[in-house]
């Protein structure tokens, strides 16, 4: 199954053009969606969800077309979405709010729902305070109530929109095992301005700045974008100049290690690394920014 | 819909949804037991909490809680689509609403407080007891389309529900005015509370259904606009 | 750190959040419509003309003061009453709760703050009134005399039901207190005591100024009222202010206490 989009616009009341001209083929398996804050992910994701409809364009998700409301309703039965902003009910437990959804998702078997349930209570860890009620969750458990409930319908285009914000470095890496494994045969469209989770888990990304897909490809060749670009310079003088970004800053004690991308002015006291994701999407960033519109979301 | 989903439901709606027109009647009859032994003015004043309290308190009630949904992104992305979640639990608070009406109203039959309007008060029962309850159903359907209407426009709680009372308070305030202009009947929700001898009462009351029901067409439409849904009115998050 | 600084800090973010409010302007464009329509054909009145042609300047502005107080305030109490319990909705007040300036300061410029910018679209609703009395009337001299009526008729129920509508929601359901408010708005102010329920009208505990403008100006809502002390006038100004600050003082050692317990 592929997601395939072509020519998507979307303007919100007021003119703001949250898409612009999107083209994107999503394949089966982990794919990235990288950009900064305003750029038009969530926008995206709430498209492919069937929360908003698009201004124009056309979006098909394997052989349903997301442009009709029948279309956008079986899309529905083989999505699992996990927002940015989970709101959850407080005074529900973590079971029961799972077998709510459940329940709306189509899934009206009692005692095979509530397995399922247990099921994934027991994948992201949280069968112990299973009982408790969602208020008393700290951001991190939320989250995983989060993906437990995008997983209820076995689905077959999972939706996550931010998962690891505000969690924890063990949390993240668990979230991340676990996207990483449930990428076999599904789509998981991961959106994140955070490079590392993409670098950890896809093979392939696109970046959005602006409304715009300003690149699409594997990581692999993401990373080559910044080759020849990226440098380390140690010095106990005045900061790099040129057309620069400084990506890391690290105080040695005497000497100060800056880590850079871009077109450096000559300097005995820089050396040429390997571009990482991150320097790579640095890069691009300062090289193909969009013309000027308004903030997308 | 399934046993499972209706308690979720209905838990979900939580508690004061439900004592709210609990409390209302009882609080108002308590009042009245220690205040006044006059059968008529109590019979009155009951008739006006039936008429009057009862529907503004679904109408507010309706206006806070129909559209507020913490999960809302979420269950835009169901298969089981929103509009009909949300019109089922709007359709919960009007049943109950209903049926603390219904049963005050039996009380008020059963112990003879009740205040008839003159239109039916010849009528043969059970058809003298049926048309009375449109005594409170009227208003109460119209109150809590027009709460769901606002609530949906305005997409402030705040704003739909200090409009509610204010559209009520005019009404109980320039009765008068409603009284004596003929057009302003088919909105006159109050008409047995201070005008229970005209001869308009069956009519008005109709009216009010009808326009009540264009208004649940309306808002039938705009719960199918997950775009206005998402969007807060600014400074009401 | 001046206290009194963060206190003008907080009034002033607290009044630019209230003011931008476009649904403020919304209901009070409603109430406006209700008033105009009434007021402006109860002016034209002939009987109402006569009553009014005989009243003093003072007592007329007195009277138009009352006429146009008997709706903002109900606008007043409902809109103001979810701006403190919005902290808690939008998560701010944890972080509120860690800044240097005190409860008591941010309390006192959350309340001044929404309390004069709910004013603000009442008190032009109000000046529009005044001007369609002037005209009517041709006396300019109503506008002082109607400003002064304003704060001291309409001004210390402001305060009053501002107060509680910012403290009740905190421990009630916010819904069930706009519903409650309505209904005291009503059973309080504008029921009469000759129905036989008790209420609070006509005691010194009527927000919407009618025992004020009784005993001050002699008026009421519909021209000339029958005589009342003065004293009794000062007694409810003082009563709605007093109780007006106790409720602010209870609330803080509320927040204080449901802090402390966290």
């Amino acid at each position: 199954m592929q997601v395939d989009i072509q020519h998507l616009n979307k303007v919100y009341r007021g003119g703001v053009h949250a898409l612009t001209g999107v083209d994107l083929t999503i394949p089966n398996g982990m794919f990235g969606l990288l950009g900064p804050n305003g750029a038009g992910k969530t926008t995206l994701m709430r498209i492919l969800a069937g929360i908003l409809r698009p201004s124009s364009g056309t979006l098909t998700v394997g052989e349903y077309d997301g442009n009709s409301e029948r279309g956008r309703t079986a899309i529905k039965r083989i999505l699992g979405y996990l927002p940015q902003d989970l709101g959850v009910y407080p005074d529900l437990s973590a079971r029961e709010f799972l077998d709510y959804i459940g329940i709306l998702k189509g899934l009206d078997e009692r005692k095979a729902r509530q397995q399922r349930v247990e099921e994934l209570l027991e994948l992201v860890s949280l069968s112990d305070v299973a009982g408790r009620k969602l208020k008393t969750f700290s951001g991190g458990m939320k989250r995983r109530v989060g993906i437990a409930q995008a997983l209820l319908n076995d689905p077959r285009l999972l939706i996550v929109d931010e998962p690891t914000s505000g969690l924890d470095p063990e949390e993240r890496i668990r979230f991340r095992n676990l996207l990483s494994d449930l990428g076999g045969d599904r789509i998981v469209l991961l959106s994140t301005h955070i490079v590392e989770d993409i670098a950890q888990t896809c093979r392939r990304l696109a970046i959005m700045n602006k409304g715009h897909v300003i690149f699409q490809g594997s990581t692999v060749e993401l990373a080559n974008e910044a080759q020849g670009k990226v440098w380390l310079v140690t010095t106990s003088g005045p900061k790099p100049e040129g057309e620069i970004t400084v990506v890391s800053t690290l105080n040695m004690g005497t000497t100060v290690q800056y880590r850079v991308v871009g077109d450096l002015a000559a300097s005995s006291d820089a050396t040429l690394v390997e571009p990482s994701l991150e320097d790579s999407y640095v890069w691009l960033m300062r090289e193909r920014r969009a013309p000027a519109l308004s903030p997308a979301r | 819909m399934t046993f499972d989903r209706l308690r979720y439901e209905l838990r979900l709606l939580g508690k004061p949804v439900f004592l709210t027109p609990v409390l209302v009647v009882i609080g108002f009859a308590l009042l009245l037991a220690i205040a006044n032994h006059n059968v008529i003015l109590v019979a009155r004043s009951m008739g006006a909490s039936l008429e009057v309290l009862l529907p503004m308190a679904a109408g507010v009630v309706v206006a806070t809680v129909a559209t507020y949904d913490r999960a809302l992104e979420l269950q835009l992305t169901m298969p089981r689509r929103y509009h009909r979640t949300a019109s089922r639990r709007f359709l919960f608070i009007l049943l109950w609403s209903a049926l603390v009406s219904l049963l005050t109203s039996l009380m008020l039959y059963v112990f003879n407080y009740r205040r008839l309007p003159e239109q039916i008060a010849t009528w043969n029962q059970p058809w003298q007891f049926l048309t009375w309850q449109l005594t409170w159903l009227s208003s109460t359907l119209w109150l809590v389309a027009l709460g769901l209407v606002l609530a949906l426009l305005v997409r402030s709680r705040a704003a739909s529900g200090a409009l509610i009372c204010a559209l009520s308070i005019a009404e109980l305030f320039f009765h008068g005015y409603f009284i004596d202009n003929a057009p302003l009947h088919p909105i006159f929700l109050f008409p047995l509370t201070f005008d229970p001898g005209a001869s308009y009462w069956l009519t008005n009351r109709l009216e009010l259904l009808v326009t009540a029901a264009v208004l649940l067409a309306l808002a039938w439409w705009l719960l199918r606009l997950p775009e206005f849904l998402l969007a807060n009115a600014p400074g009401e998050e | 750190m001046n206290l009194l600084q963060t206190m003008w800090g907080v009034l002033r973010y607290e009044f630019r959040m209230q003011i931008r409010r476009p649904v403020l302007w919304l209901v009070f464009l409603g109430f406006a419509l209700l008033d105009l329509r009434a007021i402006v054909s109860d002016l034209q009145a002939p009987n109402v003309q006569s009553i009014f042609m005989h009243l003093s300047t003072l007592q007329l502005a007195a009277t138009v003061t009352s006429l146009t107080n008997w709706l903002p305030p109900l606008g007043v109490g409902i809109l103001l009453a979810d701006r403190l319990v919005r902290d808690r909705r939008t998560r701010v007040d944890e972080l509120l709760t860690t800044l240097p300036g005190t409860l008591r300061m941010r309390l006192l410029g959350k309340y001044l703050g929404v309390t004069c910018a709910s004013l603000v679209p009442a008190f032009l609703l109000f000046l529009v009134m005044v001007g369609v009395t002037v005209w009517t009337t041709g006396n300019v001299l109503l506008i002082p005399a109607c400003l002064l009526c304003y704060a001291a008729i309409v001004l210390p129920g402001m305060l009053f039901i501002a107060a509680f509508s910012l403290a009740c929601p905190v421990v009630i359901w916010l819904p069930l207190y706009q519903f409650l408010f309505f209904g005291y708005w009503f059973w309080g102010n504008l029921f009469s005591p000759q129905v036989g329920i008790p209420t609070l009208n006509g005691t010194i505990l009527t927000p919407i100024g009618s025992v004020i403008a009784a005993s001050f100006f002699s008026t009421g809502r519909f021209g000339e009222a029958p005589p009342s002390p003065v004293m009794t006038g000062v007694a409810s100004l003082v009563a709605l202010l007093g109780i007006a600050v106790l409720v602010l003082v209870a609330l803080y050692q509320f927040l204080k206490w449901e802090q402390a317990r966290q």
